[in-house]
């Protein structure tokens, strides 16, 4: 239940003077405002689903700023020769809304994969070989050509920041399995981005314990996160121990301020999150063959490799969303198509997707 | 086909949640007087075609 006047409703009613009968009343009260604080306490704790689930995790591989789909999956062989030409149709672009555009032609070859048949590109082979496991949506709209309002949209559904996105919907609904580790994390192109930043994992109105945590893959997984040296485990306990006393002491008369015990519970997760971190981004346990299917000895697909099976590893220890972004720097480049064209060719870095047949 | 059943970026939330085992239509958090929902006020149906 939500707090309109700012105070609890135990407090409402001594201060409303109601008599002995406020007394009663407020006891009842009491008990069912304490069970929910008890909720409120851990707000990343597992909840059930609404009805049985498919999938326990998300990964989702958020390559903005690729080619365009007429060059990628989805085959326009009307388009070819049509290079350069003027044709009447609605577009929707940076320029605005405009009754014409002119035609790029598909700039490389397709073919036919799988047992369904689906044409793809010279660009990806190796995806080809899993398009009878991967569904293709064609047919998607957008309500915005900006890079940053079109991200925003796809992470929280409104263009504008403010709204919760994604993955803070899903910990809100779900929770997350593993209490070492956050329940959504997000993982950086090294080159830079998101546009935006940050907004595109924000929890928006809802409490931050529900934001995207980003995790580093070179250096320490997580900015902060070990203590200076000198600071042992068990002077951090005693500590966590001494604050978490005097939290409690102050949520006592806050029962239903959920950022206090949010924070509570976020001291006692990074606390975990120490000892759990750095097994997680230890790839040495991986087998040579798992590291070459990934990519990761290969200069062009290492980074966004070690993403991948940082997020495979992550899935498998229960965290609840996984957020990779992956940027080619086209629209960074204000050269000539060729150009443009050229770069797409070097970056293809996509021989971890193809991976999906083997998790 | 891209002109056949337009599709929104809702609908792919949807069934993202749908698949998770949440109800898109009744996930909700209260904020502004309002029981906010990720694919926002109208009733949004998840991808069923590409759910096997």
């Amino acid at each position: 239940m939500q707090n309109f006047c700012g105070r609890t409703r135990r407090e409402f009613l001594w201060q409303g003077g109601l008599g002995f009968g406020s007394l009663a009343l407020s006891s009842l009260l009491m008990n069912s405002a304490s069970a929910s604080t008890k909720a409120a306490a851990n707000p990343l704790a597992e909840k059930i689903p609404m009805f049985a689930p498919k999938a326990k995790s998300v990964i989702f591989l958020f390559m903005y700023g690729g080619p365009s789909h007429i060059d990628t999956f989805d085959y326009k062989p009307n388009m070819v020769g049509m290079d350069g030409k003027t044709v009447t149709v609605k577009t929707f672009g940076r320029g605005g809304h405009r009754n014409e555009g002119r035609i790029v032609e598909p700039r490389w070859k397709f073919k036919q994969y799988g047992q369904c048949g689906k044409w793809v590109s010279d660009l990806f082979p190796n995806v080809a070989t899993c398009v009878d496991d991967i569904a293709f949506l064609h047919s998607m709209t957008a309500e915005s050509p900006i890079h940053g309002s079109a991200m925003l949209m796809m992470n929280s559904g409104k263009i504008l920041s403010g709204a919760p996105s994604l993955g803070s919907w899903l910990t809100y609904g779900l929770g997350s399995e593993n209490e070492n580790l956050p329940g959504y994390v997000v993982m950086l192109d090294p080159t830079g981005g998101p546009i935006s930043g940050a907004k595109n994992w924000s929890s928006g109105f809802m409490p931050a314990s529900y934001q995207g945590t980003i995790l580093r893959t070179k250096g320490s997984p997580i900015l902060d996160l070990q203590p200076p040296a000198g600071f042992t485990r068990e002077i951090q306990r005693d500590l966590l121990d001494t604050i978490e006393a005097a939290n409690r002491r102050h949520a006592n008369s806050r029962e239903s301020n959920s950022d206090l015990s949010a924070r509570i519970a976020s001291y006692e997760l990074a606390y975990r999150m120490q000892m759990s971190a750095p097994e997680l981004v230890d790839l040495s346990q991986e087998t040579a063959e798992t590291l070459e299917l990934y990519g990761v000895n290969q200069e062009k697909t290492a980074d966004f490799g070690k993403r991948c099976l940082i997020a495979r590893r992550m899935a498998e220890r229960g965290v609840r969303f996984i957020q990779l972004y992956s940027v080619e720097p086209i629209t960074m480049i204000t050269g000539t198509l060729t150009a443009i064209l050229k770069t797409i060719t070097i970056n293809m870095r996509v021989q971890p997707i193809s991976l999906s047949q083997h998790y | 086909m891209a002109g056949e059943r337009p599709l929104h970026v809702k609908n792919l939330h949807a069934t993202m949640l749908n698949q998770c085992g949440l109800d898109p239509n009744r996930l909700s958090y209260f904020f502004g007087g309002l029981d906010q929902k990720l694919v926002g006020v109208e009733h949004v149906d998840p991808i069923h075609e590409i759910i096997a």
